[in-house]
Order: structure tokens, then sequence, then C-alpha cells
């Protein structure tokens, strides 16, 4: 469907990437033809409930998924020209915390704990740029500051900091050679709320800075609206919707997502109780036929068990992949 | 999503649970064949009596130190008595010392660690400090120290044997209740009226029940093979009564002309010990949460 | 750092003593009389209670207890065996080294050998390394140390002629002794590397690693292999204590002039001075060594050395 100009032009473009995992004779369907692209400097969003096959888009592009249980099964993933899927291991290490870089979920395991802070942040700079022992250190200082840590607590080992700064450790780290893509899984979600708004933000700015392009894997919608310019909603391992921040917020077209926004709180309307999506996630090694949401869908009709829907665009690129949008639409929104 | 649908789920999963481990267990040829050889070995050692093709304390002169043959499948030792016979019936000192022991010092490591993990505070500084004291001294100097206090014998052994185990019980336990009441303290906070022993009872023994299982099943192994280190020096069960560590030591004497003596008694100890470590093993990879991944 | 240390040395103090009552407790309770041995058969009735009270046995349990603890705290004396009537202490320091060189050499072979056995196994895990050296291990747990022991002199000395069946002189008298008792200490030493190894691949701060693009290599030696470590040490000083109650029936099998075969010797003369001694000073000893760990593990592992360090300026938790 793209056209090579477009290919060029488009900062990191994923097509068609299917991963599953075999694990004593049972296959997981993690991740089911996704197909999304990245503008640079821009952060797009990958929103869903934790099981989704998020993470493991993340590290499909990393290439750091653990290869006897996971296996990506098909797809191309191409970053600034190259395609990674395709490069030696020896090549993809060099691109390895350079150009793409990821942090995790969870800081209070994220890091070594018998090894001082400011070395792991130092071990990677030495990695892919070449200097000296000191001047790698001086970088992790400067790291260190730049995200609001005081440069001599570099010598200091990770059980000495909160939650909190653990994780701008663990962003210092991934930022120390100046990716052109940071994958951010969850960044905040270990964290306390008010530490999240701050962590936010400073991740934020700093991308702002060196116009870093980033993926933000949550399922918050809240840190979609703070940080997000594009946005993929993912159910099962599919994508079931695709458009900009507004486009999702305001027009929420997908069952899966309207459920998502509809069970947020109102602050403004008087409700006494949540309306969560009924049912349970899919057991990805057993997925429904057809559309894997039907079976907790409200407007599900016969012919959604039968087959899956493409992605459809809505017009301005703003994609769904359900086959009764136009009876949701004319029946009004919340259930 | 209400609060019974979750026990529902939490009911099937355990119940499922429970299943993926009897199957994961089975998978493993390993700690089948450890399984099926214990089976056996009980079997013998209950029915030693009928099995043994002559009394084990039926002395023949004439074949003194006889090697093995078809009449005698294992040869005979110093006094003529049937080596084959022997070990069939000394498989019950063996089997029974591990198991009893094994399973008096777990109980009373797990009555122990409950009390001193459900009621903390000072009691819990001064018993720990007691096992501290106690695991200062290896486990076989232990054995030895009280088994030559007490004598040889089958109960005294036993005694001696209990001993050592009950301190890593207990560690096992006040583990498991304090890493309990961390979580669910919260919650028992709020269900006052609801007993805490009771709700904590009910919490803990699904999650210590694992790894108690599996320390039991090493630790028969190893009082097994104490046992017979504590026979063979002198203390332990002594002749007549056929005990596996004890006709080594016998043996050794006439170790160079008639090894015949040591090796079959020293194969049957390896086996047995052998068996439990399998079933062990096997079962500790089963209940391994971890591998549910 | 140096208040921890401190700390360990003074908690030294009650374990000692502690082990002290534990023996003493253990030979009050025992039944038979040592006035009855020491004078031996056909002494009477009288001469046996004199001997009681020259012994102080007739005097309440926590007098003699109190009378044990001064006699081998500050007079340094083990009591006197019934059947030599010598010194026990004597007997033991004389005869300490030779288990003291079985009991090390088989710690160095246990660290030597099972650490690298342990990794392997668990870098190439499920794979045919990885099996055949469980198998061994597991094999190496079940083994009888003194049948081993035995079934080596079959072999090497018996059949082959090649290395002394008992005795002391030069390495050829230590080499079956020591494979005897350290196979068990080596496989265990494997087992467990490989489990440690296996959870700190696992961790999240090796995905972390990989994510820097770090070569395999570099993560196992820089952050696997470090992680794995540390709690392999407290393995190793449980191992000594393996080693140490195996020395004592090692040393009966061959011969060996050690602790272990003055004991073991003991036993059958039921010598319970030397017997109880020879365990108080193992159990010392041992003792010992585990502070020597937890000390090497204060220095190792940095999350050990801050809970005992006392306040940093800045260095607490901020949010």
């Amino acid at each position: 469907m793209q056209t090579t100009k477009q290919k060029e032009t488009s900062f990191l473009s994923v097509k068609n990437l299917s991963v599953e995992y075999t694990s004593d004779d049972e296959v997981i369907h993690a991740v089911n033809h996704v197909s999304f692209d990245l503008q640079k400097g821009k952060t797009f969003g990958l929103v869903g409930e934790t099981g989704a096959g998020k993470t493991t888009i993340a590290k499909a592009i990393l290439r750091i998924l653990p290869q006897p249980p996971a296996r990506i099964k098909s797809g191309e993933i191409f970053f600034e020209g190259e395609e990674l899927l395709g490069l030696t291991e020896e090549k993809m290490r060099k691109i390895r915390g350079n150009r793409i870089s990821m942090i995790f979920q969870d800081p209070m395991t994220a890091l070594n704990p018998i090894m001082r802070v400011g070395t792991q942040i130092a071990e990677a700079v030495r990695l892919h740029e070449n200097c000296s022992r000191v001047q790698s250190v001086e970088k992790a200082i400067e790291m260190l500051e730049m995200v609001g840590i005081p440069g001599e607590r570099q010598r200091e080992f990770p059980h000495q900091f909160s939650g909190g700064m653990k994780q701008r450790v663990v962003i210092a780290m991934a930022l120390a050679c100046n990716p052109h893509l940071l994958l951010a899984d969850e960044p905040t979600t270990a964290l306390d709320v008010t530490i999240q708004a701050q962590v936010l933000d400073m991740i934020n700015e700093l991308k702002r800075k060196n116009n870093t392009s980033m993926i933000m894997i949550t399922h918050d919608l809240g840190v979609v609206a703070q940080a997000c310019d594009d946005v993929a909603v993912v159910y099962a391992g599919e994508i079931v919707e695709l458009g900009t921040k507004e486009q999702i917020f305001t027009a929420p077209s997908h069952p899966y997502t309207l459920g998502l926004f509809g069970s947020l709180p109102d602050i403004h309307s008087d409700s006494q109780r949540l309306y969560p999506i009924e049912g349970l996630p899919p057991d990805p090694s057993n997925l429904p036929q057809g559309c894997s949401f039907h079976p907790r869908c409200p407007y599900a009709t016969r012919a959604c068990g039968d087959r899956q829907a493409a992605l459809a665009d809505l017009g301005d690129r703003h994609l769904c992949r359900c086959i009764n949008l136009e009876q949701i639409q004319k029946g009004g929104k919340k259930p | 999503m209400g609060n019974q649908t979750k026990t529902v789920e939490e009911r099937t999963r355990k119940e499922s649970n429970f299943r993926q481990i009897l199957h994961r267990l089975q998978k493993n040829k390993i700690a089948m064949t450890g399984l099926f050889t214990i089976i056996i070995l009980i079997v013998v050692a209950i029915f030693a009596p009928i099995l043994m093709p002559y009394d084990y304390t039926e002395m023949d002169m004439s074949n003194m130190y006889a090697k093995p043959s078809l009449s005698h499948f294992f040869g005979c030792d110093d006094l003529g008595r049937d080596i084959f016979s022997r070990l069939l019936y000394g498989a019950r000192a063996s089997l029974s010392m591990g198991i009893i022991a094994t399973l008096l010092s777990t109980a009373i490591g797990v009555v122990i660690g409950s009390a001193v993990g459900y009621y903390g505070g000072w009691i819990d500084n001064v018993v720990m400090r007691v096992l501290d004291i106690v695991q200062a001294i290896p486990g076989m100097l232990l054995a030895i120290a009280i088994s030559a206090a007490l004598g040889s014998g089958f109960f005294n052994t036993i005694m001696a044997l209990s001993i050592g185990g009950i301190p890593m019980t207990v560690r096992l336990l006040r583990g498991s209740i304090l890493s309990i009441r961390n979580q669910e303290y919260i919650e028992a906070a709020e269900k006052i009226n609801c007993s805490k022993p009771r709700v904590i009872l009910k919490h803990i023994l699904p999650n210590s029940i694992a790894p108690l299982i599996v320390s039991v099943t090493m630790g028969i192994g190893n009082t097994i093979l104490t046992a017979a280190s504590l026979s063979y020096i002198g203390l332990g069960i002594q002749p007549p009564m056929p005990e596996w560590g004890a006709m080594l030591s016998a043996g050794k004497t006439v170790i160079t002309r008639y090894p015949h003596l040591c090796v079959f008694p020293g194969l049957c100890i390896m086996i047995v010990v052998l068996a439990f470590n399998m079933l062990g093993d096997g079962l500790r990879d089963a209940l391994d949460p971890k591998l549910k991944n | 750092m140096g208040r921890y240390i401190i700390k360990r040395l003074l908690w030294m103090i009650p374990v000692v003593l502690g082990i002290a009552v534990l023996i003493f407790t253990i030979m009050y309770i025992c039944p038979g009389d040592p006035a009855a041995s020491i004078l031996g058969i056909g002494a009477t009735q009288v001469e046996i209670a004199a001997k009681r009270s020259e012994l102080g046995l007739d005097q309440p349990y926590i007098v003699q207890l109190l009378k044990y603890l001064k006699q081998v705290f500050i007079d340094f004396d083990l009591g006197t065996s019934y059947f030599y009537g010598t010194p026990v202490i004597d007997g033991i320091f004389s005869r300490m080294k030779y288990t003291l060189i079985i009991t090390f050499t088989c710690m160095g072979l246990q660290i030597l050998i099972g650490t690298p056995l342990g990794i392997i196994a668990a870098t190439h895990r499920n794979g045919i390394a990885d099996r055949l050296c469980m198998l061994v291990a597991l094999i190496g747990v079940s083994v009888p140390g003194f049948w081993l022991a035995l079934m080596l002199v079959v072999l090497f000395s018996v059949n082959l002629g090649w290395l002394p069946a008992y005795g002391v002189g030069g390495i050829q008298y230590f080499i079956m002794p020591c494979i005897a008792n350290c196979l068990a200490g080596i496989a265990t030493q494997a087992r467990q590397t490989r489990s440690s190894m296996l959870e700190v691949i696992r961790s999240d701060y090796i995905t972390t690693a990989r994510a820097k693009g770090m070569s395999e290599r570099d993560i196992l030696f820089k952050h696997a292999l470090p992680n794995a470590l540390i709690p392999i040490i407290t393995i190793v000083g449980n191992g000594m204590g393996m080693m140490l109650g195996g020395a004592v029936v090692i040393e009966n099998v061959f011969s060996i002039p050690g602790i272990g075969s003055y004991m073991t010797g003991a036993i059958n003369s039921r010598d319970y001075p030397i017997v109880m001694g020879g365990v108080l000073v193992l159990g010392l000893l041992f003792s010992l060594i585990m502070l020597l760990v937890d000390i090497i593990y204060a220095f190792v592992d940095p999350r050990i050395k801050a809970r005992y360090e006392g306040k940093r300026k800045g260095a607490k938790r901020h949010g």
C-alpha cells in the first residue's frame, strides 16, 4: 500500500508484524498482523489492557524477545531505511541503546543491584561511543543532572534511590547515547500518581529538546492525553483502532475503545457506578473466531464471529477494525 | 467483575493449577523413575519377611564370605548370612528411619515455625537465636553427638536424626508466614471479626505446602544417608539388625579379599537416596510457579 | 561496615556459649554413668558414689553447666578421656591438622569444579551439557561418601595398586579421601550455582543490559555472574559444614589420624568426653567459618553494607 516515497519519509514503519510464543505445546498468538507508522519527532501511543501484546511489539522492534519461546512469525520493521528483522545480531547490537532505546515498566528491578548507578550509565555510553572511562563517567553525571539527580550520586547503588528516582536513572541510561527512537513501556505505571506526572513531564521535555521519537506503551488514557500525538488501540495482539490523539478522543469508534472511555469516571456527571467492559480478555492461546473482541462486545452481530474485519478508513487516516461501524454510530455512543 | 466471580475464578484456577502440577510431574521421566523406585522399595520393605529367601539371622559358617551365586544372589557375609536377605530386611530400617525422622522434624518445625511467625515479638527473636545455635553445629556432627549420648537403637537414632532438620523447617514456615502477613494483614485488619488465625492459616498452607513437600522429599533422602553414616561409625543401628551402613562397616575389614560385602549395601543406599532426590527435583520443578509463564 | 563486623563479632559470643551449653546438655542427658565408666567394671557402689561426688556429678544441672563453661572457656580444658586418661584437648589439637587439610582441600575442589559446572549447565539450559552435568550432580549428592571411599580403595589400592589405602604421608595419601569427601559438595555446588544463575538470568536488569546493546558474553560476566555468585557464598559456607561432618567418617575409612577418627574410635569405647569435645571444637570452627562468610557477604553485597551504615547526607530517599 505504501509507495516507496512514503517508506523513505517514514521514520519507523512496522508492517504486518506477528509474534507467537510456544510453551508446553501451546501456541500463544501474542501479536497479530500489526502495522503502523511513526513520524520523526512524534510520540506514538500503544494503548490496551495488560497482556494485549504491546510490550511484545516493542521488544520485537528492539529484537530482545527471548527467541526460544518467542518467534517472530512474520513482518518487517523499517527503521530509518533499514529493515531491522533482517539485520545480523552484531549490527542490531549497535542499534540497541544507541539509536533505539527502551525503558521498562518496573524500575525496582530494572537496575543491577550490585553495580553503581553511574557505572551502569557509563557502560551504556562506552558501548556505543569511543571514549575513555573517565569521559563516560562524566557523561553519566551529565545525564543524571539532566534528569534532576545530583551528579555526585552516581557513586550510589540502586537501593539507595526511591522508585521514582530509579526510573529517572533508567531514563538517563536510555537517553545517554541520544537515541532517535525511545520505546517507553509503561514508564509511570509502577510509580505514585504525583511522581507519575513529574516523570511524564520530564520525558516529554527531554523528548522535545532532542527531537526524540517515542513509542509510549500504556493502559492509562490520561497518559495518552498528556504525552501522545498518535494512538493505536491494541486488543488481543491486534490494532483495532488507529488515529491521532484528537481523533481517538473526540470520535472513538471501535467498541473496545468506546468501552475504555466509557469505563472512565466522568468528573462532571453524577454517576454512582463505573461501567467496566463486561467479560475478560481472551486467552491468547485460544483466540475467538472472527473478531477477537466480539464475545464482550455489546454491539456484536452474528457476522462478527465469522470473520475478522480489515482496518477501515473513517476519513483522514483514522482507521478502525469493525464491521458494524455505521450501526454503532447511528445508535449513539454509550451503551 | 464482582467479588463472587473473582473467587470462582480463583477456585477454578487453583484446581487447574493442581492438575497442571500433576501433569508436569508426570511428564518428568526422571521424577517418575524415582517415584516408581520408591514405591517398589516401600513394597519390598513391607513384604521383606516374605520376600527373603533366607532368614536374615540364619548363619551358615560353611558359606562364610561366599561370593555371589544363584543360591545367594549377593553372596554371604562374615557369619555366612545371606546378604540379599539382609539387604531386603535392611530396607525396613533405612526407609522407616528416614521417613519417620523427616516427618517428625517437619511436624515439629511446622508447629514452631507457625507459632513463631504468627506471634512474632520476643518469642520470634529468642527462638531464632536458639535455632542459630543449633545450626552452628553441622548436621552430621549434631546427629553424632546426640546419637552417641542416647546410644544405638531404632528410636534413639530417630531422635538424633530429627533434631537437625527442625531449624530448616521452622525458617521455611516462618518465611511463608511473614510474607503472607505483610500482604494479607491489611485485609485481615478489615475483617477483624473473621478470626485472624484461621484466615492466616487458610492462606499460609497453600503457599508453604509446595516448598514443604520438596523439603520433606529431599530430607528423607538426606536422612537415610545420615542414618547409614551413623550406623557405619558404630552408632545408629547395629548388628544383628541389618542396616546398610552397619553392613558396610562390617565388610570394611575384609574389603581387599571380599569386596562384595561392601559393594551391594552401598549400592542400595545410593539407589534409595537417588530415587528420593530424583522425585524431589521433579516436585520442585513441577511446583515452581515461575515455570507457569 | 565496621559497625557490621563488630555487631557480627559480638553475636559470636552467645553462639559460642550456646554451642557449649547445647553440647553439655546432650552429655548431661546421656544415660550411663561417667564415674562407672572411668572406674571400670568391678568397681563397687561405694567407690562409684565417691567418684561421682569427686567429679561433682551429684550437683544440680546449672552448677555443673557453669563449671563446664568455666572449664572450657577459661581453663581451655575439654575434659579427660575415660579410656586413655589424657586431656581431650591435647588429643584434638594434635590431630587437627589432618582434618583441616582434608576439609580445606575439599572446599577448594568444591569451588573450583562445582561452580564452573553450574555456570555451564545454566548457560546451556536444557541442552546436552546441562542435562549431563545435572545427572552427574544428582548422582553425586546421592552417593554415600564412605561407600565411594571404599569403592575407590578397591579399585585404586587393591586392583591397580596406584594409591595407598590408609595412613598419612605425601599427597598420594590424601587423593582418595578428598575425592570421596568432596563429590557431594561439588555436586551441590553445581546444582546451587545453576539455579542461582537461572534465576539471575531471568531478571529485569539482564533485559535492560541487553536493551543497551551488550553482547551476551559481557552480560554473563559483568552482570549475571556477580549477582549469581553472591548467594553461593553462603552455600560454600554451609558446604564447609558438610565437609567437616563427612571428614569424620572418611578419616575412619582411610585410618587418617584426624579429629574424626579420634571421635569414631571413642564412640566404640563410650568415651564421651572425646566425642563431645570433638563436636564442640568442630562446631566452633564451623561458626568461625560462617562468621567469615557473613563478613565476606557484607563486603560483596552493597545492600548489606548499606543496612549498617549510618545516615549519609543526602543519600536518603527523595521523592
